[in-house]
């Protein structure tokens, strides 16, 4: 075939990129994959603006395709899109030293700063931006699955040097409002926080790069760009195929977009953190992170709660998830979710067989021992391996029933999973799950 | 008398019901959603009727078709996708009665009443129209020569899966709606719905329309070009062969141009059936001591992961081996040109690849002794393929000929004019001698 009909790719892209609240209509639908243009003079400093229209390829990672366009035509263009920018986008209050650089401070003003920035960083490392965001390289482990075919997870190299810091504050502060379709989360972050973010992305030099994007013409900057032939022009490009722009009509069939009622609910979360662009649910979403499908016959309510509000480590050398700092309402109805909705009949809540008793805890600590887990796993109690994750706190997060399921089928969750599939019979299921449900850590 | 005519409808209807289910069904699904048995292999996908998002209209965009446009497709079917003609099979009441039933198909056809464009009588200058395919920027998906390699097509294509490619408008056979300047008029009009190929019924007047019109038929030259020849006659030329796509030389060959057809593969879809490439030149010139053929084909892309060709012989002199590989008795052997590899030296052939404006270009050069050696006049198998990597092609799957001939021709040791010269005095020099006897 021909590669993939793009007809069904256009499809599998929406899926995939959990973009979408709900599944398109049809495979004829196809959700714009660059950003907004509306209020783009309200986002990008001119001089990037014009170099990114005048010449696409300058970023060698840009997607956009190159236009062809002369000097007086991005011009034009940069015209229109003035024209059609929001005159009462919102303005944020900043201290009056605020856009100063650091030399034209004086030395309170830059201490403060310097402390604004440092704390920045930490927002920066605590919210686990680089899970998606590339930095001059490194960084972005979601480039290249899926994030990189839209607008999303970009590379920040050139932030400090393209975006305006109204906007940038805004956009963290809630992404959505400005692109409905992004896949970036917002995050609870205080608007302390985010002005600490906001100077450290502006001001770091790992967001800067080697070389400033090159100025519009200077000869020629006075020469006033033609709106009417921008619109003509950004027309007969079909720049609205990728982007939304104010007074250009569609030429694809766009999609419905579907946003559910703001509120404490599980459909308004995973709107709102994007659950769907790294996680799956019944084979719609991200392969980045586990599927959740049956995630509340596995995971033990409890700790589901405080992992959405915390996620730490459960396998150091494998990815993290990003801290949204969800509230504790918000938790709760995650929790709610999932142990209503999310819950598969095949697995049994409770080790099947009625209580368990201390002497099978005995045997199946014993069993754990002359299997050979240990070879993979540790339990806290003498060595163990670290090819599995370790056991030491599994009973703090799996439910014992699904560790009885587990130890049952193996590969039901990860068909790839490394552990063998023992054929392990009922009766040794129940003893090793007896022995692991004790593993609840300190 | 109302209630005959609703009568009527209704029979008409069923009646269209029944062809669809007989005849339409396979593709299109029970329904009409475009999901029948066949539809997964097929590219482009069956048309949904029941979302009635018609490309080919006389209708402005955005617009349902009239049921003359509907009629027409099913008459003559879609050229370039498997939509056939069914003129013949079907009868025009049946037709008419397809048409009552597909529209009956969404809800849409009930509210909205389908006006064709107005299409305005007046010439179009290809000229004219040339200049207005840069300004009005087509360049940017159909490419500088309409081959379909425009910076947003491809780029879209590779990473974002963008749908459809642009048209390759230099193969007019592929246009769904006809190739004629009004069907195209209609197109540049209308635009395609549902696709980017949008209106430019606000964007262009009515004479630059029809002058792009023109301009677009222009460009239509592919079936033109295929020839029926299987023979490539490597002409004699004095001097060396040689090595670039544009030397002269090559104006001294006639160039035949062959169908290429899709290769049967072992994994699915059993048949490649969508190859890039529909044809390839072939032109060849020899000196008696080394043998050059340039193949040429079209390639939008220019830029695909191993894109490949190839010119293969039989291994062993007199034989005509089996198609693509050979068998155990009888092999082959290859000249082999990769974009991403490098030639391979031991086999003593070189290779010259050039791309531009959507066509490949590659020369391959040799001696003319060794496997195969190449004597005036002889007949040697040759079997010409080429693969373009963008569009999924790898191993086996890719487009080939069929077995055809290359014939080194004979060293000219005489000047043709000179000797019809030269016969014609002897004739004239023979009659007079002949008078002079007879008067004498």
């Amino acid at each position: 075939m021909r590669a993939l009909p793009a007809l069904f790719l256009s499809l599998l892209l929406a899926v995939q990129l959990g973009g979408q609240e709900a599944p398109l209509r049809n495979g004829y639908e196809r959700p714009k994959n660059g950003p907004p243009l509306t209020n783009i003079a309200h986002k990008a400093e001119r001089s990037w603006l014009w170099a990114k229209i005048r010449s696409p390829k300058h970023h060698p990672s840009a997607r956009m395709p190159e236009f062809d366009l002369t000097d007086d035509e991005t011009r034009d263009i940069l015209a229109y899109l003035d024209g059609v920018s929001d005159p009462s986008f919102p303005r944020i209050e900043w201290p009056a030293w605020a856009g100063k650089r650091f030399e034209d401070m004086n030395d309170d003003e830059a201490a403060e700063m310097l402390d604004l920035v440092d704390r920045g960083k930490a927002v920066w490392g605590n919210a686990r931006c680089t899970v998606c965001h590339v930095v001059n390289g490194p960084g972005g482990k979601l480039i290249g699955g899926f994030v990189d075919l839209r607008a999303g997870g970009m590379d920040l190299q050139i932030a400090a040097s393209k975006l305006k810091r109204d906007w940038l504050f805004q956009w963290i502060k809630d992404p959505k409002t400005y692109f409905p379709d992004t896949l970036m989360p917002r995050y609870r972050l205080s608007d302390e926080e985010i002005r600490a973010l906001v100077e450290f992305i502006l001001r770091d030099d790992a967001f800067r790069p080697p070389t400033e994007p090159a100025p519009d013409d200077p000869k020629r900057r006075d020469r006033q760009g033609d709106p009417s032939r921008g619109k003509r022009l950004i027309e007969l490009s079909r720049c609205a195929v990728c982007h939304d722009i104010k007074g250009i009509p569609e030429v694809l069939t766009i999609p419905d977009r579907r946003v559910p009622p703001q509120g404490n609910t599980m459909d308004w979360i995973a709107h709102d953190v994007r659950c769907l662009s790294c996680h799956s649910i019944e084979g719609r979403g991200g392969t980045y992170a586990p599927d959740l499908t049956n995630v509340g016959s596995r995971l033990r309510p409890e700790w589901v709660g405080e992992f959405v509000q915390r996620p730490d480590l459960i396998r150091p050398l494998s990815q993290q998830m990003p801290k949204f700092n969800l509230s504790d309402v918000e938790s709760k109805a995650i929790v709610e979710y999932i142990t209503t909705r999310r819950i598969d009949s095949r697995i049994p809540a409770e080790i099947p067989g009625g209580p368990v008793k201390e002497s099978e805890v005995t045997r199946g600590r014993e069993a754990f021992r002359s299997r050979g887990c240990a070879a993979c796993h540790s339990t806290g109690e003498g060595p163990g391996g670290v090819v599995g994750p370790s056991l030491s706190t599994v009973a703090t997060r799996l439910r014992p029933g699904y560790i009885w399921y587990h130890l049952k089928n193996p590969h039901s969750v990860n068909p790839y999973s490394a552990e063998p599939d023992y054929g392990l019979s009922d009766e040794e299921a129940r003893l090793l799950a007896a022995y692991l449900s004790t593993k609840k850590g300190k | 008398m109302i209630l005959a005519l609703a009568i009527a409808l209704a029979q008409s209807e069923s009646a269209g019901r029944d062809t669809y289910l007989r005849r339409c069904a396979w593709c299109h699904g029970d329904t009409g959603r475009g999901d029948g048995a066949s539809a997964a292999g097929m590219f482009p996908r069956p048309r949904d009727f029941v979302r009635a998002d018609y490309r080919i209209r006389s209708t402005p965009h955005g617009r349902l078709p009239t049921d003359e446009d509907l009629a027409r497709a099913i008459e003559k079917g879609l050229p370039g996708t498997p939509m056939p003609a069914w003129e013949k099979i079907l009868s025009r009441d049946e037709i008419a009665q397809l048409v009552r039933y597909l529209k009956s198909l969404s809800p849409r056809f009930a509210d909205e009443r389908p006006t064709p464009i107005a299409v305005p009588s007046g010439p179009g200058s290809a000229e004219r129209g040339r200049e207005l395919y840069r300004k009005a920027r087509c360049t940017l998906c159909h490419g500088d020569a309409g081959r379909g390699d425009g910076g947003i097509a491809t780029t879209l294509y590779y990473e974002w899966g963008l749908s459809p490619p642009a048209r390759n408008l230099t193969r007019g056979w592929t246009f769904k709606g006809g190739h004629d300047p009004r069907d195209l008029y209609l197109r540049i009009t209308g635009g395609l719905n549902g696709t980017p190929m949008g209106p430019y019924a606000d964007l262009l007047t009515d004479r630059e329309r029809w002058d792009l019109a023109h301009y677009v038929a222009s460009l239509d030259v592919e079936p033109s070009e295929t020839t029926e020849d299987f023979v490539v006659t490597a002409t004699y030329i004095d001097g060396e062969v040689p090595s670039g796509h544009d030397a002269p030389e090559w104006g001294k060959t006639r160039p035949i141009t062959i169908p290429l057809g899709a290769q049967v593969i072992r994994d699915a879809p059993i048949r490649w059936w969508s190859p890039t490439a529909g044809s390839v030149t072939l032109r060849a010139l020899w000196n008696g001591r080394e043998i050059a053929f340039l193949v040429e084909w079209g390639d939008p892309t220019g830029r695909g992961y191993a894109d490949s060709a190839f010119l293969q012989f039989p291994a062993e002199a007199g034989t005509k081996p089996y198609l693509l590989h050979g068998d155990e008795d009888e092999s082959v052997l290859r000249w082999h040109w990769q974009s991403d590899l490098a030639p391979v030296e031991p086999m003593g052939f070189s290779v010259h690849p050039f791309w531009k404006e959507g066509r490949r270009h590659v020369v391959f050069r040799r001696s003319a002794s060794g496997t195969p050696g190449f004597r005036p006049d002889e007949f040697i198998p040759l079997l010409v393929s080429v693969r373009d990597g963008s569009n999924g092609e790898r191993g086996d799957r890719r487009a080939l000929t069929t077995w055809i001939y290359v014939r080194p021709e004979p060293r000219k040791t005489f000047n043709p004019w000179l000797e019809a010269l030269a016969c014609f005095l002897g004739v004239v020099l023979l009659q007079v001698w002949i008078l002079k006897k007879v008067r004498s």
